[in-house]
């Protein structure tokens, strides 16, 4: 896919998000859709990953029927460039997988020697199926790998993390020519800080802290300056794990630590949606639809919420005589 | 094509001269009322002995009342912040209805009917707040009075058909409290709720069906047909969700019936049947979405 047709596919995922927002009417968005053609197959993120686990599936079959990672990697990756080239699967999911998949089927065949250079092979597989079908995540594996590979070899693993966000956020601070860059970066600058967070040494907590905290100022200041939704997220997943890691050096009890954070989070809101409030340029509250999920997502979310918050409530309870099943219900108590 | 209006506010929008926080509120105002609950949680748990129980259920229920009352009095001038606060208030209350039936037993050897109460009373918070939230708290309050919902999913493998059967009968509930919202609440916002709920109830009971020796068949034959009938309605009311996660349950139902058919002890054909079922699986979904995108264009 060319750089230009890229942006067009994206404006086709806009003018969707801007057809669900209101903004523009479903013929307005079939309009767009029917002159900005670029002859790829591609789907929505959802749809990519019911592809992507299917294929994935299917892979992992074949893999145990032939018991040749040879012949499934190389079966794979025949497949996949065929799909590409022949029948122009751009971002289907199934195209992601193949490539992926046989890539790591292949690595399969390697001698093991429990070196951990063997992650380096890993992120090689990654960051190759991340370059030829542009896939952000994949990247972002591939970087996840190398991070494991410095933390086995010189336990400076956290250390990689937070740098490559921080670059990560510098490099958003410009426009990429190819969304699927522009994306790595985004994924890169949240995903790598949260990564960092399993190979953190419970000894280097004041550092981590100390680092989660700077990552999390440059972020905020780069969000500000440079208006990103990416950065922001940066700066929300730093300070939690910052705030995570200071009410763990101060032994603050985690009824207290939840309590404190979620007051703090809550007026937050309260205050930024006061000052928003009425605005019509900068910074605005308008309605926006960062995916079609979003409510799922929310009420998912609540509804998990309110199952372990009264579980934990009512934990004093008595094993019940039916005793054949657990707290839950919209957050509600008993055994089945 | 735009227009000029459109057309500014888009450019406005990419070039960042107008940039959204909504959803960075939101997501800061939904993990604050869920750590605030998480918290009171905890208080609850912890501070038993050291507070007492009564004293805890009524300050834990002075705060629910109090987030419901805050949001009441806002209701003509709302921020996006309010939902979330009327979330903490849902949180707490059933926190806080968890808690008192634990320790006081108010409804003695009937203790589930604390699930009736639950629903019943996040039912009547989301009508009068118009809260689609508020609505599944109270669909899976009732889910869970009905014995399906469970805290460790392995539970519904232990009794698996009373689950299945139960589950479907839930769904079949949600499907009418749908017709008669339909009814009764005119501009309703709540369809798409209730039929997702509905959907996968149904479909989860024919899944605890397949997970039985003796009704695997049926149940495996009652998914699929279920699955159709969801993906047929994904088409109807045009929503891709229900054309996709009725799919993957047609796919597993359909491998699981193909296994206990013929491969179930010979591991090659096994692989086999997987092998040629992702493939015809991917064929066919690509001919759907291809349909679903045609038909909603």
């Amino acid at each position: 896919m060319t750089p230009a047709e890229e942006r067009i596919a994206l404006l086709h995922e806009r003018a969707e998000r801007w057809r669900r927002e209101g903004l523009i009417s479903g013929e307005v968005r079939a309009a767009l859709r029917s002159q900005l053609v670029t002859g790829w197959r591609s789907n929505g993120f959802i749809v990519q990953s019911v592809f992507f686990v299917l294929t994935m599936v299917g892979i992992a079959a074949f893999y145990a029927l032939s018991r040749s990672g040879l012949v499934t990697g190389m079966a794979s990756l025949a497949l996949g460039e065929y799909l590409i080239r022949e029948r122009r699967y751009g971002r289907t999911g199934v195209e992601a997988a193949l490539w992926l998949g046989g890539l790591l089927a292949l690595v399969t065949e390697l001698p093991r020697t429990g070196s951990p250079e063997a992650l380096l092979v890993l992120a090689a597989a990654s960051g190759i199926a991340a370059f030829r079908v542009r896939n952000p995540l994949f990247g972002v594996l591939a970087a996840v790998f190398v991070m494991i590979w410095f933390e086995n070899r010189f336990d400076l693993g956290f250390l990689i993390a937070i740098v490559f966000s921080a670059i990560s956020m510098i490099a958003l601070a410009r426009r990429w020519e190819r969304p699927s860059t522009e994306w790595f970066w985004c994924v890169a600058a949240v995903g790598m800080p949260l990564a960092g967070w399993f190979v953190a040494g419970r000894e280097w907590r004041t550092v981590s802290l100390v680092l989660y905290a700077g990552l999390g100022m440059l972020a905020l200041t780069l969000a500000i300056i440079r208006r990103h939704h990416a950065m922001f997220a940066v700066a929300g997943v730093a300070a939690g794990s910052a705030g995570i890691l200071a009410a763990q050096l101060a032994g603050t009890p985690p009824e207290l630590a939840f309590g404190l954070g979620g007051g703090v989070l809550l007026l937050l809101a309260w205050v930024v949606s006061r000052v928003l409030r009425d605005r019509k340029e900068g910074f605005v509250l308008t309605p926006v639809n960062v995916t079609a999920m979003d409510e799922v997502f929310e009420i998912g979310g609540s509804v998990v919420a309110a199952t372990h918050t009264s579980g934990a409530a009512a934990s004093h309870a008595e094993t019940r005589p039916q005793g054949d099943g657990g707290f839950g219900g919209a957050g509600a108590t008993g055994e089945f | 094509m735009l227009g000029d209006r459109t057309a500014d506010v888009l450019i406005a929008r990419e070039r960042r001269e107008v940039f959204s926080l909504q959803p960075e509120v939101r997501i800061a105002a939904w993990a604050g009322a869920v750590l605030l609950a998480t918290a009171a949680g905890m208080v609850l748990k912890n501070n038993l002995d050291r507070i007492g129980p009564l004293t805890l259920a009524i300050a834990m229920g002075v705060i629910a009342a109090a987030c419901y009352a805050w949001v009441w009095a806002r209701r003509d001038r709302a921020s996006v912040v309010d939902d979330y606060v009327l979330l903490l208030g849902a949180l707490l209350f059933s926190a806080d209805v968890a808690f008192i039936e634990a320790q006081f037993r108010l409804f003695g050897e009937g203790w589930h009917r604390h699930f009736i109460l639950l629903a019943f009373v996040h039912a009547v918070g989301a009508y009068r707040y118009g809260s689609r939230t508020l609505l599944s708290l109270s669909v899976v309050a009732l889910a869970a009075w009905m014995g399906i919902e469970q805290r460790t999913p392995s539970a519904i493998w232990i009794e698996p058909v009373e689950h299945g059967l139960r589950a479907l009968a839930c769904a079949g509930i949600v499907l009418v409290w749908r017709l008669i919202d339909q009814r009764v609440h005119r501009g309703t916002t709540f369809t798409t709720v209730f039929e997702h709920f509905a959907a996968n109830f149904a479909l989860a009971g024919g899944v605890a069906l397949m997970s039985d020796d003796a009704a695997r068949v049926a149940g495996c034959l009652l998914t699929i047909t279920i699955a159709v009938a969801v993906i047929r309605w994904g088409f109807h009311v045009r929503r891709e969700a229900f054309v996709l996660y009725g799919f993957v349950y047609a796919v597993i139902a359909i491998d699981v019936l193909l296994l206990h058919l013929i491969g179930g002890r010979n591991e090659t054909i096994s692989f086999l049947i997987i092998v040629a079922s992702m493939a015809v699986s991917i064929a066919a979904l690509i001919a759907i979405h291809g349909r679903f995108r045609e038909s909603a264009a």
